[in-house]
């Protein structure tokens, strides 16, 4: 155990190694790691690591007995906090941009290890009184879209989606385009698309495969996008630097356990894909 | 034995007014600081003109100016007649009408933008009808100014409603037997008399509607040239650094405090010739 | 000045009935406060609505609650000035006294307004605000404000009341021409007697809402129709007597053991109430009297001796309570204090005498 957290250390330690992923056949935590009872850390997550990551939470507290308090929000908005100065151990974002632009702040001390990755899908309202069956309807005029601001990273996933898709025969050159032009909103993050178009305010958003849950899958419809299409989403997490010096085991234990079967398995049963 | 009487007058008087500038010099630093470091820093970090021209800038200002006139104009034509029938008359249940005109100032932003989307959405209680002759109000320029008059009115109609109630009614009596119809009354002597009031309450407002975020960022969203009002635009900005909302927030600081100050000289003038 | 006036309502609790032709005006109507004086005005004015009843000026029915009628204050044609005058404070003089002619044509508005500021002498005040006015000032304009719309009727509710004594003493004289230069037909509203005295030509009594007594100052002062006017217009000697006999118009009352001779509408028997103004009564030392032509000569004891401004007041026991007003120098020179024995005489015209019961 002792081992895998050296290990652990040594690799986010390394700062060239950043898209390491890490994989321990260890088991995951044992009573050694009790010594972190009392110890509270704060971390920064993506709105899209909502609910994986609360059950994470959960876990590392019962087995850990560190206390763990999280923030969701969009990648940037908190990136934006920690160059503030708000008080952060970890920062876990949606993109490597967000990463590499927190790293130039130094808020961040690596460009952090990759521990998910996860697809987009856009999805409809139930009612979907607009017609979207295919991602060509999405040009379609008279079609209200939500996406997030192009800053935030499932803004500029989506985007990117839209590039690959404006070069492919089957949308024509245009695609992007008509799109974006039906974008009434630039919403801060990937849950405020959602909730749009849970409430049937906007006929069709781009989000996370993730975030259809059971608590709005039965409010909205999916639609699929083909692979060759899609982007993948890369989760990085690292440490901040202005994180509390006396929980950095804590906050470094938290990470561990997140690249551990454990928080593997938790993210998986989310719907993210294994960070290989 | 006068003298040290006296002495010791003058001494409490002294220590009085240390006391009054210090606590005057306290809350003016905390007032002042925060807005004087935004001007300070714009014009130190950044290129402020080169900021300011730009079309992120200029779109969000245009927005928030435009869209708070409206709201302003709307919140004044509706509020004012509101506001005097309220002074003058006090039917049963008045209290209730006047604790829902006050709901707004209470609510989060936030529900009040979640309250106009149940409402106006396109699901919305009206909004649903509005949608079927092809009316969506949601994520419009339209639904910045329902939400800004929305958090604004309670402002403006309570204040001109105290306006008019400490009007002395003889006037609006006299006026009667003069021959003035009711609306003349209201036109000719209680707007006129209740001026002051009414423009403290229509600045209100206006401030108001012009800090807006929370009920527009819901029922509006948040599309620059459209619906991204100043508020919104600095803080969505500030995710890619500080330049553009040290900017943004710098100009608008320089307008509104002109515009209150023109409107201080202006009441001034006005009060000097009632 | 033919003014008739036919009040007769219900405000409230309040009942008002003022029911009376004026033969010459200006009408006063004077009363202690809370009598329903200025109740009477506004409910003329249109201002208060009554809940029922019937109001009527000159035989035109401003209101009638059994036909439903409610003529509007705008159509009423009454020139209301409230106690504190109401000015507009956001327009001048001018056009405060402009204010009811929206009607006219520009021309001939203007020249109505300088025609009025010219009667008040306001001229030079004219662009002036409210503010910047004095209280006289501000009273003409209020009136020249209401006569200006040609009123049938002009209602002043203590229009004196707000000012300075030496300002009231000269606007009382102003006032009372320029209504009568005008015409109009007038009622004014006062608490203080001494300014019904000089305005008016008819007094009315007013007193909880009922008007008790209408007729000159004269009338209304030397003659009050009962006890409570007696006691409002200022009679303080008011004592409970029995008529013994009638002698060509003059009456012998018996009243607290003394007989007193005095005029009144009364017939042996009577039993009145014998009311002296105190104003009327000459005090003497005793023993110091020669023939004079005053009927009634009591003996009688000081009570009491109190200032009462350039007067004094003095309460004489003569058998009953009898209040004389004497100058200080008086008071000085014959050494009158309590316990003093003295006379006290008046005239047989000076007695007024009310029926009781």
């Amino acid at each position: 155990m002792g081992l895998f957290v050296a290990m652990a250390i040594a690799v986010s330690a390394c700062a060239n190694d950043a898209y390491a992923p890490e994989h321990t056949d260890q088991p995951g935590s044992t009573s050694a790691s009790r010594n972190l009872a009392g110890k509270s850390i704060t971390v920064f997550a993506a709105s899209s690591l909502t609910a994986a990551f609360n059950e994470i939470g959960t876990k590392f507290e019962q087995e850990t007995g560190a206390g763990v308090t999280f923030s969701f929000g969009g990648s940037s908005d908190l990136r934006a906090q920690l160059e503030q100065g708000a008080p952060a151990d970890v920062f876990a974002p949606a993109d490597a941009k967000q990463m590499g632009l927190a790293k130039d702040a130094a808020v961040v001390d690596s460009d952090g290890t990759i521990f998910a990755l996860n697809r987009l899908v856009v999805i409809v309202p139930r009612e979907n009184r607009a017609g979207v069956i295919t991602l060509q309807d999405l040009a379609k005029p008279d079609v209200k879209i939500a996406l997030a601001d192009e800053n935030v990273p499932v803004g500029n996933y989506a985007r990117q989606f839209l590039d690959n898709a404006s070069a492919d025969p089957g949308y024509g050159s245009g695609y992007k385009d008509a799109v974006l032009a039906n974008v009434v909103t630039k919403a801060a993050n990937v849950k405020e698309v959602a909730a749009a178009v849970q409430l049937d305010e906007v006929d069709a958003g781009v989000v996370y495969k993730t975030d259809v849950t059971p608590e709005i899958a039965q409010d909205v419809t999916t639609v699929e996008i083909p692979d060759v299409l899609n982007v993948i989403a890369i989760y990085p997490i690292a440490l901040t630097t202005n994180g509390q010096a006396q929980a950095k085991d804590a906050a470094q234990a938290f990470i561990s356990f997140v690249l551990s079967d454990a928080g593997q398995a938790i993210l998986m049963s989310h719907g993210f894909l294994e960070a290989q | 034995m006068a003298v040290r009487v006296e002495r010791g007058r003058s001494l409490q008087v002294a220590a009085e007014t240390v006391a009054i500038v210090i606590i005057s010099a306290v809350v003016l630093l905390f007032l002042a600081l925060p807005v004087f470091a935004i001007i300070e820093r714009a014009l130190e970090k950044t290129d402020v003109f080169d900021v300011a021209s730009s079309a992120r800038v200029t779109e969000a200002l245009r927005l928030s100016f435009e869209t708070t006139a409206i709201s302003l104009a709307l919140v004044i034509a509706f509020g004012t007649p509101l506001a005097y029938w309220l002074a003058r008359t006090k039917f049963p249940g008045h209290e209730v009408l006047d604790a829902l005109i006050d709901l707004p100032i209470v609510l989060p932003p936030a529900v009040g933008g979640l309250g106009l989307l149940m409402a106006f959405g396109r699901n919305g209680i009206v909004g649903s009808s509005l949608h079927d002759i092809g009316i969506d109000l949601a994520f419009t320029t339209a639904a910045v100014v329902m939400a800004q008059t929305f958090v604004a009115s309670p402002f403006y109609i309570r204040a001109a409603k105290a306006g008019f109630e400490a009007i002395d009614r003889d006037l609006e009596d006299v006026a009667q037997t003069l021959g003035s119809s009711r609306a003349g009354v209201f036109l000719r002597v209680a707007v006129p008399a209740a001026m002051p009031a009414l423009m403290a309450g229509a600045v209100m407002a206006w401030a108001r509607a012009l800090g807006e975020f929370g009920a527009t960022i819901m029922f509006a969203g948040s599309f620059p040239g459209r619906t991204q009002t100043v508020p919104l635009a600095v803080y969505r900005s500030l995710e890619t650094g500080v330049d553009v909302p040290l900017a943004l927030s710098a100009i608008l600081v320089v307008i509104s405090f002109a515009v209150l100050l023109a409107f201080r000289l202006l009441m001034k003038r006005a009060a000097f010739t009632l | 000045m033919l003014l008739d006036l036919a009040v007769r309502c219900r405000l409230g609790d309040f009942a008002l009935d003022a029911e009376l032709a004026c033969e010459r005006g200006p009408l006063v109507i004077i009363g202690p406060s809370g009598a329903g004086k200025s109740a009477t005005l506004r409910a003329i004015a249109g201002v208060l609505t009554p809940e029922s009843g019937r109001i009527a000026v000159n035989e035109r029915v401003l209101f009638d609650s059994q036909s439903g009628v409610d003529v509007a204050s705008q159509l009423r044609r009454v020139g209301y000035v409230p106690q504190e005058y109401a000015l507009f404070p956001h327009l001048s003089a001018e056009a405060n006294v402009g204010f009811g002619l929206r009607g006219l044509a520009r021309d001939e508005a203007r020249a109505r307004v300088r025609e009025l500021l010219a009667l008040t002498g306001l001229d030079e005040q004219r662009i002036l605000k409210p503010r910047q006015l004095s209280g006289g000032q501000r009273q003409r304009v209020a009136l020249a404000r209401a006569l200006a719309i040609r009123p049938e009727v002009l209602l002043l509710d203590e229009p004196f009341a707000a000012l300075d004594a030496p300002t009231r003493a000269a606007l009382l004289e102003d006032v009372r021409s320029l209504i009568s230069k005008t015409g109009v037909a007038s009622i004014f509203v006062t608490h203080d007697r001494n300014e019904a005295l000089r305005l008016a030509d008819t007094v009315a009594v007013m007193m909880d809402g009922r008007i008790r007594q209408v007729g000159t100052p004269g009338d209304v002062f030397g003659s009050p129709a009962d006890e409570e006017v007696a006691t409002f217009v200022g009679v303080e000697t008011i004592a409970a007597g029995r008529v013994r006999s009638l002698n060509e118009g003059v009456a012998l009352v018996d009243v607290g053991g003394q007989t007193v001779e005095g005029g009144g509408d009364v017939s042996a028997g009577d039993e009145v109430l014998v009311c002296v103004r105190p104003e009327d009564v000459v005090l003497s030392k005793v023993g110091e009297i020669d023939q004079t032509s005053a009927r009634n000569r009591l003996r009688g004891r000081v009570l009491r001796v109190a200032p009462a401004g350039p007067f004094v007041r003095v309460e004489v026991d003569v058998g009953f309570a009898l209040v004389a007003l004497v100058t200080r120098q008086s008071v000085e020179d014959l050494g009158i204090s309590a316990g003093l024995d003295c006379v006290a005489t008046f005239k047989a015209s000076a007695v007024h005498l009310i029926r009781r019961g």
